[in-house]
């Protein structure tokens, strides 16, 4: 199952650069080779956001699959993202 | 965002302060409710807002990006702001302020580098500034960039910055950015590459070759000193240019190996080649071209080295040339030459005897020995050779050895080996040099086979066979020189040859011929001569002869191969001479039919008999008249003493003596002796012996069977003349007997027709003599023509110059007349003999024709102007037409054309004069023909006279032939003025033809061809203009087409009526405006009143009438037509004037024109000349000597002929001159040496001193002083003289007779006018002078000259006139015949007057007048006076 995010970040500012390198581990670690990233900066690109009904950022969309989550914030805490994200994790 | 007013400020405070209240609450809140994790966030409307923190975050993050960088950097970086001060510097900076902190205080952050620049001191101030000004002008905008090298230089190391200073934005308001880049590295290097490119040069400059780098294109990129030396530039000058511009001449050739080498990579090494320096030596260089490679293997450029290989090169071709030439020497020698060394091993040899040795090279023999070679067999023969050279030192020559060639076969060598010795004459080998003999051995063997069969043959044939040795001794002979000389070997052999062999007579010339032949003469080898057999006979032997030589070519003796031809000869001889003899028979035959006489035929047979039939000698003698002796008459031979001999012998003896030849003549047969030596019938056998003589043979000559001489032959042979000769010779002497017979009648032929011619020739010789007689009588005939032409006209030539002067004194009507009259028949007398004089030239060939330029229509106007008088004179209409067309100035003779036409003209006149009819003659001057460079013009002169007959015609240019002998009588003339005409016509190139009919008139048509000259304008002839006027010419006969042309010419239109009727007819025709009518020729009244009534009906006409008249003119009146007015016919002004009348008499052209231009109104009449008296001169009373003398008006004649002396002293008183007279030029020097003479009129032919004799010597005394004016004077007007005069400084001329007028001109150019006193008369009144004397003398020396005898004659001659005179007028008077008396004081007037007797002469005057009113009463009284004035008169006259 191929999984497609769309990240909204507002430049480099810290917790964008974070929300950015945190989803990107998360990714290779839990969904080697079938994920796809849209990085978007609010700063270049702010009607995107605003047709994604996103008034924060960092915020992070899941795509694909359905149904499309939401998540704002660093990505930080790595259980209420992938619980977020639908994602099961079995913990060994 | 409106800006708000301060007041609005104010009240929106509190609203703002709220705001950022609420905008501060708001970031908190937003911070709590996503825990610090959310970096913006966005409003409804899409604005994104940052929050603080990230914000702060973002701003540090670029900050410190920014600083690693320029941290980073090793260079150092300062950012300056706007003003100059330092806002930040990047580590670099600071840790060079660090290290060099001591030495250079590098500016910190917060300094001003523009201060710190501004302060700088010392040796860095002026850099320092530098860079304040560079930074200042990159924070003002002004540059973009600013750069600076300079050097920084610490203790330990050499340092170069690079200082860059560059706006930080393009703003550079915003500051600057300012670097140090530390170069040192890049310096350093530079520095180490122009150091090692010094050196390179220095060493480039030290090779002694010449050394260039060049690049691809072959420009020098690098030249040495060397190169720099041999160009004439300097090595920076080539450097970047191409080769070519350095070489010119020889770019090329390098250019293309220079490019082979770069293409290929290939180099070229050694490449010797001649080059020219810059001086234009000739250098020879060995060049090195070597390519340059980049890094990648690619040639980049060329390396050339030349080496001056000059010195060189030279020393290696002189080296060269003479091993060349030496083994040139080696190789060219005929024969083998080989070295050996002291081990006889071959050291080397020529290529020949490398071949005998069957090797291919001369240097694969070195190293070997003889036993190596093919004549191995030889090789200890060599070897012993070889070892007596070596030790003997000496050479050995000329060894004959034989050796053994390749092919096995054996050769002869004949050998010569000589030591070969080093400088110090040490012996180091051989050296050897053979030849190969085997040829000439083998030949020699042959040559020796070969004599000895040769010998065998000798001995066997026919011929002699001797040899002989030096001295003529018999070294050997054959068989058959023994069997025909019946002579034994022995008694031969040693014997000397001459004299065993040789006749006696001829041993010394056999001796000489052997000397010749011992020298090997050519002309010895052969010859023919006598030999002795033992019994005495000879036999003649032909000889061939030839030397023998020993083996070193020195003559040893001779051969000689004999023929005996003694036979042979014999028969030879027979025939030869039998052939002569037939030969001389044949020649003597074709002699006898040739012969033309006696001794020619005697001399020829002699001759051919000598020449031909080969005997010694000839001679013939023929028998005497009386028959007692015989004479020789012809011989020949080639002993003239033997000759003279037998001639004396046969002229002496007597025909009655026993000589061979009386006994032949005696006997009539030959005589013959063949031993003439012995013989006792040969007189004089002593001289025949002395000649050679053997045989004599008489023959007689027979004729009619008379011997009338002897033939005499005489042979050299003994024995000789016998049957066959004898009878060939008796046949040739019957033969030239025979044709002396028949010479004997050709003889008596001859003298007939000698006689016969001689009286031809003498015939001939009359006839020529007649003939020169009659030439000589025609010559004399011209020379006294021209003699007595001469001789006559000097005397009428006083007559013509006394009558001129003779018409100035008073003269009567009747005199005048007679004075006239003699006047014309003297210069009729001077035209005649003027026509004589002209013939006598043309017969003598002597008139010539000039070719000069010439006005035709002016000579033709002038020839009938001068027969205009005649022609009035005579009652005839003289017309003339010249036609338009004819060039104005063409080349000729106008002097012989005036003459032609005159003649002609006067001819026509005279012969058209006194007839019933009106005499008409018109000239008309025609252009018959135009070419380019001839016109041929015609004068056609026709009269109405009395004709003549074609007979007369035909002899009418013959000498003294008038149309008939009558006419002379009956017209006067002497008809030599057609023939005269007739020569100049035929002279100048033409023909004169004539046309005439019996009593209807002539036309004489003269044609002359002329070289027309090309136009040119003539002074004062300007054109008259009649273009575009109407004419009508009224009349039909030729002289109206005349006149017809000449309108046209003038450019007028022309309308021609025939008569009245049609000229009345054309009036109501023409056109209106004005015309103009043309009436030629009407017989009496013109009809002018016919056409002015014709011209009324016309109101639109102006007409204009021009009427041509003739026979109204009256010579000498001037101008050649009046203007009638009206009819009437009166000058008058020109306005108003319509007719011009004009005489047709001789009318000109222009004078035709200017008429009607004049009746036009286009032209105004001619001024009226002024008339000049003709001939007429103002009578002048000369002044005495003393008076003209005073004056400077003393006039000097020099003058011989006394007549000429009086008629110029006389003319010159006329004129009033005082004049003396010098009888010749001498006798005129010394008159003008006085001094008194203020002109000289010299004739030119004068006895003593001629006039230009006088002239000379006058010119060359007076040296510039006064210059006498000296005048020629001659009756010759010759061509040429005039010239002549002005060359030897005569200042005019004048020609016999002057006419007073001429003169006077002549005078009045030379001398100043003279202030005289001009009387009415010749003779000055006497009454108003008071004098004491009845007669003034000085009146009669005024005419005739002070010549006391002349006054004395002329006195003394009235004296007797006057008393005889007056005793007439006694006697009349007494008789009461008072006319008688009246006539008889007239006669005595003038001659008193003459005379100066001036009272007698007013007294006859007196007495005339009252005998003319025939009152005798009245003349009583002045009678009484008159007798007693004569009285004092003859007293005063005879007391002088």
């Amino acid at each position: 199952m191929q999984y497609k995010f769309r990240l909204y970040i507002a430049g480099d500012a810290p917790n964008s650069a974070l929300a950015q390198a945190n989803l990107t581990a998360l990714c290779e670690t839990y969904l080697p080779d079938r994920y796809e990233i849209d990085v978007v900066d609010v700063l270049k690109v702010p009607m995107l956001a605003l047709e994604d009904n996103v008034l924060m950022t960092p915020t992070l969309l899941k795509l694909e699959p359905e149904p499309i989550r939401r998540i704002v914030g660093a990505l930080s805490e790595l259980r209420t993202v992938l619980n977020t994200l639908g994602l099961q994790v079995i913990v060994k | 965002m409106k800006p708000a007013t301060p007041l609005e400020q104010e009240d929106n405070s509190a609203e703002i302060a709220t705001l950022i209240e609420t905008l501060s609450q708001t970031e908190k809140r937003l911070e709590q409710l996503t825990g610090g994790e959310v970096d913006s966030v966005a409003g409804r409307d899409g604005q994104t807002f940052l929050l603080r923190r990230a914000q702060d975050q973002l701003r540090l993050n670029e900050s410190a990006r920014q600083a690693a960088i320029l941290n980073a950097l090793p260079t150092s970086v300062a950012l300056l702001d706007s003003q100059g001060k330092i806002l930040t510097v990047n580590e670099a900076w600071q840790q060079f302020g660090r290290v060099n902190g001591a030495h250079n205080p590098e500016p910190a952050i917060s300094d001003n580098y523009l201060g710190v620049c501004d302060k700088a001191r010392g040796k860095d101030s002026a850099e320092a500034s530098a860079v304040a000004t560079g930074i200042r002008a990159v924070l003002a905008g002004k540059v973009s960039t600013y750069t600076l090298e300079y050097p920084c230089h610490s203790p330990t190391e050499q340092r170069w910055f690079l200082m860059t200073i560059s706006p930080l934005s393009h703003d550079a308001l915003q500051g600057a950015v300012v670097m140090h880049i530390d170069i040192s590295q890049r310096k350093q290097n530079e520095e180490t590459l122009q150091q090692q490119k010094t050196e390179l040069q220095v060493l480039f400059d030290l090779i002694p070759a010449m050394l260039w780098f060049k690049d691809a294109e072959n420009r020098i990129l690098r030249a040495n000193i060397k190169v720099a030396q041999a160009v004439g530039m300097s090595t920076e000058e080539m450097a970047g240019r191409p080769t070519a511009e350095i070489y010119p001449d020889e770019a090329a050739k390098y250019h293309e190996d220079d490019l082979e080498v770069i293409r290929t990579g290939v180099p070229k090494l050694g490449i010797v080649e001649m080059v020219r320096g810059s001086d234009g030596k000739e250098l020879w260089v060995q060049t090195d071209k070597v390519p340059v490679f980049d890094k990648d293997g690619d040639a980049v450029g060329i390396f050339v080295m030349a080496l001056d290989i000059t010195a060189h090169k030279l020393a290696e071709d002189s080296l060269r040339q003479a091993k060349d030439f030496l083994q040139l020497i080696v190789e060219h020698v005929p024969g083998r030459i080989f070295w050996k060394d002291l081990d006889y091993r071959f050291l080397g040899c020529n290529t020949r005897l490398a071949e005998d040795a069957g090797l291919s090279r001369p240097d694969e023999l070195i190293g070997k020995t003889d036993f190596d070679m093919v004549w191995k067999d030889q090789a200890e023969l060599y070897r012993t050779d070889d070892q007596a050279v070596l030790e003997s030192g000496s050479p050995r020559l000329n060894i004959e050895e034989p050796q053994t060639t390749p092919d096995g076969d054996t050769i002869w060598l004949r050998t010569s080996k000589v030591p070969l010795r080093d400088s110090d004459d040490q012996i180091i080998g051989i050296l050897g040099i053979y030849q190969d003999i085997t040829e000439s051995k083998r030949v020699a063997q042959e040559l020796r086979e070969s004599e000895r069969r040769f010998a065998d043959l000798l001995r066997n044939v026919d011929l002699i066979s001797v040899m002989r040795d030096r001295d003529g001794r018999i070294t050997y002979c054959n068989e058959y020189l023994l069997h025909l000389t019946g002579w034994r070997n022995e008694e031969v052999i040693g014997k000397c040859w001459i004299e065993l062999f040789a006749p006696p007579e001829i041993a010394e010339q056999k001796q000489k011929v052997f000397a010749e032949l011992l020298l090997d003469k050519p002309a010895a080898r052969h010859h023919e001569s006598d030999i002795l057999t033992r019994s005495g006979e000879r036999r003649l032997i032909y000889w061939n002869n030839s030397v023998l030589r020993s083996g070193a070519g020195d003559v040893t003796g001779t051969a000689s191969i004999g023929e005996d031809i003694t036979d042979r000869k014999a028969a030879e001889r027979k025939i030869a001479y039998l052939n002569r003899v037939y030969a001389m028979h044949s020649d003597i035959s074709t002699l006898i039919v040739r012969a033309s006489d006696r001794d020619e035929l005697f001399r020829e047979a002699c001759r051919v008999a000598v020449d031909i039939g080969g005997f010694h000698m000839a001679m013939i003698g023929i028998v005497n008249r009386d028959g007692t002796k015989t004479i020789p008459v012809a011989s020949k031979g080639k002993d003239e003493t033997l000759l003279n001999g037998v001639e004396k012998l046969m002229s002496s003896d007597a025909l009655e003596s026993n000589t061979m030849v009386t006994r032949a003549i005696k006997e009539n047969k030959a005589i013959i002796s063949n031993d003439a030596q012995n013989d006792p019938h040969v007189l004089i056998g002593k001289q025949y012996a002395a000649a050679g003589i053997n045989s004599i043979i008489i023959l007689p000559l027979i004729v009619a069977e008379v011997a009338i001489g002897a033939l005499a032959l005489f042979a050299k042979e003994s024995n000789f003349f016998h049957g066959k000769e004898l009878k060939l010779l008796t046949e040739l002497v019957g033969d030239i007997s025979f044709a002396l017979s028949y010479l004997k009648a050709q003889e008596a032929l001859h003298s007939l027709n000698a006689e016969l011619e001689n009286k031809v020739i003498a015939r001939t010789a009359d006839l020529e003599q007649a003939r020169n007689e009659a030439d000589q009588a025609n010559h004399a005939k011209s020379a006294f023509v021209a003699t007595m032409s001469h001789e006559i006209r000097t005397p009428l030539n006083g007559v013509i110059g006394m009558v001129d002067v003779l018409r100035q004194s008073s003269l009567k009507g009747y005199q005048v007349e007679m004075v006239d009259l003699i006047s014309e028949s003297a210069f009729s007398l001077l035209g005649i003999i003027e026509d004589i004089l002209d013939l006598s030239k043309i017969e003598a060939g002597k008139l010539e024709i000039e070719f000069e330029p010439m006005p035709v229509a002016d000579v033709v106007e002038k020839a009938c102007g001068l027969l205009d008088h005649l022609a009035t004179r005579k009652g005839v209409e003289l017309t003339l037409f010249i036609d338009p067309a004819i060039p104005k100035e063409v080349l000729g003779d106008a002097l012989r054309l005036r003459q032609v036409l005159v003649n002609v003209v006067s001819n026509a006149i005279k012969f058209s004069s006194g007839q019933d009819r009106q005499g008409k003659v018109s000239l008309r001057a025609l252009l018959a023909g135009h070419g380019p460079n001839q016109v041929m013009v015609t004068f056609e002169v026709t009269d109405n006279g009395i004709g003549m007959d074609e007979e007369t015609q035909a002899r009418l240019f013959t000498a003294f032939n008038q149309a008939d002998a009558t006419t002379t009588r009956r017209f006067g003339g002497t008809g030599l003025g057609l023939v005269i005409s007739g020569h100049l016509v035929e002279r100048m190139g033409g023909e004169i033809i004539v046309h005439s009919t019996l009593g209807k008139g002539a036309t004489f048509t003269v044609s002359l061809p002329f070289t027309p000259l090309p136009a040119k304008p003539i002074d004062g002839d300007t054109p008259v203009d009649l273009a575009g006027l109407s004419c009508l010419v009224l009349g039909d006969r030729g002289v109206t087409n005349d006149l017809a042309v000449y309108l046209t010419y003038g450019g007028a239109l022309v309308e021609r009526a025939p008569d009245l009727a049609a000229a009345i007819e054309l009036i109501g025709t023409v056109s209106p405006g004005l015309w103009l009518f043309i009436i030629d020729n009407w017989d009496g009244t013109p009809p002018l009143e016919e056409l002015r009534a014709a011209c009324k009906s016309r109101l639109d006409l102006d007409p204009r009438f021009v009427v041509v008249e003739y026979g109204h003119h009256q010579p000498g009146m001037e101008p050649h037509f009046v203007v009638s007015r009206l009819g009437q016919r009166l000058h008058g002004p020109i306005q108003s004037m319509d007719m011009v009348t004009l005489d047709g008499q001789v009318m000109h052209r222009r004078l035709f024109l200017q008429a009607v231009a004049m009746a036009a109104g286009r032209a105004q009449e001619d001024e009226e000349k002024a008339t000049p008296t003709p001939d007429r001169v103002g009578a002048i009373t000369p002044p005495s000597r003393e008076q003209a003398l005073r004056q400077g008006r003393l006039i000097l004649v020099a003058e011989d002929n006394e007549t000429n002396q009086k008629v110029i002293l006389h003319q010159l008183g006329l004129l009033g001159y005082k004049a003396e007279v010098a009888s010749d030029g001498r006798k005129a020097l010394e008159y003008w040496e006085s001094g008194d003479y203020a002109l000289l009129l010299a004739d030119l032919h004068m006895p003593e001193m001629d006039g230009y004799q006088l002239t000379t010597s006058i010119r060359a005394a007076e040296d510039g002083k006064r210059r006498i004016p000296i005048i020629a004077l001659t009756a010759n007007a010759l061509k040429g003289e005039a010239d002549h005069c002005r060359a030897v400084g005569m200042d005019d001329y004048l020609s016999k007779p002057a006419r007073l007028a001429d003169l006077k001109t002549m005078l009045n150019k030379w001398l100043p006018t003279a202030d005289v006193t001009r009387s009415d008369s010749l003779f000055p009144q006497a009454m108003a002078s008071p004098r004491a004397d009845p007669v003034d003398v000085s009146v009669l020396e005024g005419l005739v000259g002070s010549d006391p005898a002349v006054i004395h004659e002329i006195l003394q001659d009235f004296r007797v006139s006057a008393a005889k005179t007056a005793a007439e007028l006694k006697a009349a008077f007494a008789a009461g015949q008072a006319t008688a008396a009246g006539a008889a004081a007239h006669k005595l007037k003038s001659s008193a007057r003459s005379i100066g007797a001036m009272a007698l002469g007013d007294l006859c005057a007196t007495i005339e007048r009252i005998g003319k009113t025939g009152q005798a009463d009245t003349m009583a009284e002045p009678l009484g006076r008159f007798e007693v004035e004569l009285a004092a008169v003859d007293n005063y006259l005879g007391s002088l």
